[in-house]
């Protein structure tokens, strides 16, 4: 399955993965053609509906690319950003999708080759999982639609709700680690996730 | 815009069929975008009309006073106690003058000039703001001061590379090109007794150390053979080099070099010159190198062995860090493109110049800092800046009123108007820098932003969807 062209959709922040994606073209660093970018001013603009619309969407991985954690353009979008991660990568274990199809990773404008490692990293790893589903064992089609349901779940007023008071606690909080964050988010919309789109497969 | 050149062309350059592909996709997805783009009013800034200039070299101390002298007040950060830079550690031009001279007295005009203030012994240890309204901490041993400028130039400069071949520090013989400098302007130069000298090019360069040529040691080896023949016409000088690059009117002095009987020889990197020590410290070096044009071995012994070492930047780590902008693999400041916006960094408001750019002559490096200089007061001759309109809007149908929004905004730009019942977001068009934290935290999806809208960016997942 390594050959299998992966179809990947990024998120880049302005600032930093946008421009360090620029850097790594102006040094003519060479990485897989198969990203296709979004520009955003901010990751914190990330809204947890636009990578489970990506995928639903086709495509088979979704890369959001931010500025290093402390480093935010904007003061600490990309801690929002991993908030709403910790929700998408929720959403898609639940799927019974491999979360790692979802990155989030940072690269400062002065980082051009670690963009490139970035992205031929996590274009290789999605290669080895083939195309949406396949990993995973499940129809492709039926996971898309699911995927379609669960883009609409994250525009829910209630699950927003809860992204405002996991988003508020780690600001309390300051403790910005992936996995502390990944647990506020689970606290605060296990309940609604679980109705709305279903508990983690075990 | 479909970013078809940076990251698609130059990075997929052997795969033109997958970059095809990738540059239809790129296209369309801009297309679907761009159908719903709508104009938007464009806000204006003023611009605090001063400079900080950060490095008091040859390129700091230019960038300041040209900057100064179209009338904007400046500000020059130093880390040592003096003005000058690397320039001084150079102690003859080509023509025979004194660099040392001209940077001193640059440095008097640059001290009594009354919108010129230098911080001396400081360093910068903060930054925040944009083009047009930076804020900069200065660290001084004394304590700290804040500064309000619109823009900044890196004028952070380089050093000598640092050997450690050819026997650099066990033989009192080994000196590097400026180490010469300084002798051959002290009261005795040289022993009498010296017969010959041998130099070698590109230590450090071109290789493992340094990837780069460091475009100044070859000038500056000719200019110093040159020196040595006015003093000691006897004296024999052979000159090991890899390739000669003795550019523009450099080209005289290799030409006066070879009819003085300077003698060059060619080594390939896999068979650089050894030098092999005497019996102490002080005793006769011998050079033996590969003569590649000759076919032989050449063997000679050298009363001094004169090493021309590339240059390196001082480390950028800190405050390229700090002001968010490139460096190269080599640690030199990356302008935003060599070609189209020369001596700019990627960062708005940002300006490059002299060995933080890269190294270069004393003569190219007034040029550069002029033009640094020349770009750093654009903004703020015009006196005012548009920043793009792609701040916040809110829906008032929407928009429940539960202050999200203004909890996470970290300009204080989008606040819950109490006057009005029932409560309703506002944005605040002058504060509001466009991130969109307040819209992905939206509970309603209220809240859009300028250029950067919901239905642009769906259409642009959806174009994307198309091609698969």
């Amino acid at each position: 399955m390594s050959n299998y062209q992966p179809k990947i959709l990024g998120f880049l922040c302005n600032w930093c993965c946008y421009t360090a994606a620029d850097s790594a073209g102006v040094g003519r660093y060479q990485y897989p053609p198969n990203l296709r970018v979004i520009r955003m001013m901010c990751s914190g603009r990330l809204d947890p509906s636009f990578p489970l619309e990506g995928l639903a969407q086709g495509a088979d991985a979704i890369f959001v690319g931010g500025c290093h954690p402390g480093e935010c353009h904007y003061q600490d979008g990309n801690y929002h950003a991993l908030v709403t991660a910790a929700l998408v990568h929720e959403t898609l274990a639940r799927l019974g999708i491999n979360s790692r199809r979802f990155l989030i990773e940072w690269a400062s404008a002065a980082e051009g080759p670690n963009f490139v490692k970035i992205i031929t990293g996590f274009t290789e790893y999605a290669a080895t999982l083939g195309p949406l589903g396949t990993s995973e064992g499940l129809d492709p089609t039926l996971l898309r639609e699911k995927l379609a349901m669960a883009a609409a779940t994250a525009k829910d007023r209630k699950i927003r709700m809860g992204l405002i008071s996991a988003s508020r606690e780690m600001m309390k909080g300051a403790d910005f680690s992936r996995a502390t964050i990944a647990g506020l988010v689970h606290d605060k919309c296990d309940k609604l996730l679980t109705e709305l789109v279903g508990a983690t497969p075990r | 815009m479909a970013n078809i050149r940076d990251q698609c062309s130059w990075v997929h350059m052997h795969e033109p069929e997958a970059a095809t592909a990738k540059a239809k996709d790129l296209v369309r997805m801009a297309v679907a975008k761009a159908a719903h783009l709508t104009a938007l009013p464009e806000q204006r800034l003023p611009v605090t009309p001063s400079a900080l200039v950060i490095g008091g070299g040859l390129a700091g101390m230019t960038a300041a006073l040209t900057i100064a002298e179209q009338g904007f007040p400046t500000t020059l950060v130093e880390q040592g106690d003096t003005l000058g830079g690397s320039a001084l550690l150079l102690t003859a031009d080509r023509f025979g003058g004194d660099p040392r001279k001209i940077v001193a007295e640059l440095a008097y005009k640059v001290k009594i000039h009354p919108l010129i203030s230098v911080r001396a012994k400081a360093s910068v240890a903060s930054v925040s703001g944009y083009v047009g309204n930076f804020t900069t901490t200065i660290a001084k041993k004394a304590g700290s001061e804040v500064i309000n400028h619109g823009v900044m130039v890196i004028a952070t400069g380089g050093k000598p590379y640092a050997p450690k071949q050819y026997l650099y520090g066990d033989s009192e013989r080994v000196l590097t090109q400026l180490e010469l400098e300084q002798r051959l302007a002290s009261s005795r130069p040289l022993s009498a007794k010296i017969k010959q000298v041998v130099m070698i090019q590109c230590v450090g360069s071109r290789g493992a150390d340094l990837a780069y040529c460091s475009r100044v040691c070859c000038g500056q080896a000719l200019k110093n053979a040159l020196r040595l023949k006015t003093l000691m016409p006897e004296l024999s000088i052979f000159i090991y080099y890899r390739d000669m690059r003795a550019y523009g009117f450099l080209e005289d002095d290799y030409r006066k070099a070879r009819e003085l009987g300077v003698i060059f020889i060619r080594y390939t990197p896999e068979n650089p010159p050894k030098v092999t020590p005497g019996h102490s410290k002080s005793s006769l070096l011998k050079v033996v190198g590969y003569d590649p044009l000759l076919g032989e071995e050449v063997e000679l012994d050298t009363d001094l062995l004169v090493l021309s070492v590339g240059i390196v930047p001082e480390d950028p780590t800190i405050l390229s860090r700090m002001l968010k902008v490139p460096v190269t693999a080599d640690k030199f400041y990356l302008e935003a493109h060599v070609k189209l916006r020369p001596v700019d960094m990627a960062v708005d408001g940002i300006y490059v110049c002299g060995l933080a750019h890269a190294p270069k002559s004393m003569d190219e490096t007034i040029a550069q800092a002029q033009a640094a200089a020349g770009r750093a007061c654009q903004p703020l001759a015009k006196g005012s800046i548009s920043p793009e309109p792609i701040v916040s809007h809110v829906d008032p149908e929407l928009c429940i009123g539960c202050g999200a929004c203004e909890i996470f905004c970290p300009y204080k730009a989008i606040t819950i108007d109490k006057e009005v019942k029932p409560r309703k977001a506002m944005t605040l068009t002058a504060s509001c820098k466009g991130c969109g934290v307040c819209a992905a935290r939206c509970p309603t999806m209220a809240i859009d932003m300028g250029r950067f809208t919901l239905e642009g960016i769906r259409a642009q997942i959806a174009a994307f969807g198309e091609s698969v």
